[in-house]
């Protein structure tokens, strides 16, 4: 939240008042504008979101401790290390987690390549 | 959240003229208003009863004060005192500081290193490498905290007894030595960073690092490439770039992380627990509120109390913080 919002006071003022001189609602100055000069902050909070929410574990430990089908792989994952006292098949949930995140990683390279291709 | 919902009022204000909207304005201005309450509730909550007695937190809720604002004999300032005179707080306080100050300089250190060097050195493997980095950020650090443990306690154990067939034809030739003992050789040497500030401040450390790495690459590598290109022209070399350009250019990230890492530290404590522990003379802040509360949770009025007391801090040193140490 404070990265996206530091990010939206980062587009330059002179843009925003030359779509609106254009004729843009305030709607179409959002989506068309500043959507897409902070499409990079919004790409990282996206990154790290997905890979908060991966790992979540405390919340559903607490609420209701994977019972009822609300299991989630990290709290597997500690549950086989800690509870059965299973550190071999922790660990080989852990790895897999690592390869879950891959694809979002490839996104980030593919956008930084991009970056780089143009500056 | 307050914050960060503030200035987009005084944006929408900005943004006015362009529109001459002022009915979607108040729509703004409301839904912020509605967000910025919904966030303070649980921290007004947690001073008023900070300023109730025992008895009356127990049994009623805090919301009821509401109902008879006139009683003045309902606050009290004991639970302050109590928590002020417990004994070793100043010192916790301290120690918070100790903790928090370097486990926040040092992440932005090497993250700005390497931040530069995965955005602007051409080297074999950069993404690889940044994307194990950053990948590493999946793991949760509760499992990670054993191994560290063990690290802190033992050293860095190295079990050779692998290596016990080479080095068992070697001792065939020198036919004094036991071969009993060469079979479960470790080699190692003891750390004993438990119970230590470097032991912590290397934790937060090694915890923070791939979301500085990852933010600051993410920063460093939108900076104009001319500026860089041109210093490389007059002739600077990467430290010097780095400490003239770089550093500079990017201070309003190095602000942002510094907080995050810096709040995130603050409210820390398991890290703390784990590889600080509990003795009086190094507890932190976190610790010594746990403590305060007392083996059952039976101390309830002081816990506000020391929780209240905790956010002068973060106020002081930025305003984010005392949203998010209500809402840890």
């Amino acid at each position: 939240m404070v990265i996206l919002s530091s990010a939206i006071k980062g587009v330059p003022e002179d843009i925003l008042e030359a779509a609106r001189i254009d004729g843009a609602t305030e709607i179409q100055v959002f989506w068309r504008v500043i959507v897409p000069s902070i499409m990079s902050s919004i790409v990282v909070v996206f990154t790290t979101m997905v890979i908060n929410v991966l790992k979540v574990f405390d919340i559903v430990w607490v609420m209701t401790g994977g019972q009822d089908g609300t299991e989630v792989i990290a709290e597997r994952m500690i549950r086989n290390m800690f509870t059965f006292r299973h550190f071999g098949r922790g660990a080989a949930i852990a790895v897999f987690m690592f390869i879950a995140v891959i694809p979002v990683m490839y996104l980030n390279i593919r956008r930084f390549r991009a970056e780089e291709a143009i500056r | 959240m307050t914050v960060v919902t503030e200035p987009q009022v005084e944006t929408s204000k900005g943004t006015e003229g362009g529109v001459g909207s002022t009915g979607s304005l108040w729509v703004v201005r409301v839904i912020v208003l509605a967000i910025v309450l919904i966030w303070l509730v649980p921290a007004v909550g947690l001073l008023i009863s900070s300023l109730r007695e025992p008895g009356a937190i127990d049994t009623t809720g805090w919301w009821t004060v509401f109902g008879s604002l006139g009683d003045t004999g309902q606050w009290t300032l004991n639970n302050y005192r109590e928590v002020l005179d417990s004994g070793g707080f100043a010192n916790a306080f301290l120690n918070t500081l100790i903790v928090a100050i370097p486990a926040t300089v040092m992440p932005i250190t090497i993250a700005s290193f390497a931040a530069y060097a995965f955005s602007w050195m051409d080297f074999r493997g950069r993404y690889i490498l940044f994307v194990v980095v950053v990948a590493l950020l999946v793991v949760p650090l509760h499992v990670a905290l054993i191994p560290i443990l063990r690290l802190y306690a033992g050293g860095p154990e190295l079990d050779i007894s692998w290596m016990s067939g080479a080095v068992g034809w070697l001792v065939n030739l020198i036919p004094q030595v036991d071969m009993g003992q060469i079979e479960t050789v470790r080699i190692g040497f003891p750390l004993q960073l438990n119970n230590s500030f470097l032991g912590v401040w290397l934790a937060h450390t090694g915890f923070g690092l791939p979301l500085a790495i990852y933010l600051l690459r993410n920063y460093i590598g939108s900076l104009p490439s001319s500026v860089i290109e041109s210093a490389e022209i007059d002739g600077a070399d990467h430290f010097k770039i780095f400490t003239r350009l770089i550093v500079p250019l990017s201070v309003p990230a190095l602000a942002s992380f510094a907080i995050f890492q810096f709040l995130w530290v603050f409210n820390d404590f398991l890290v703390a627990l784990v590889f600080l522990g509990e003795a009086p003379q190094n507890r932190i802040l976190t610790i010594a509120l746990n403590q305060l509360n007392g083996a059952f949770g039976e101390a309830w009025h002081l816990l506000t109390a020391g929780r209240s007391s905790r956010w002068c801090c973060p106020w002081w040193c930025s305003s984010p913080s005392s949203a998010s140490s209500s809402g840890a």
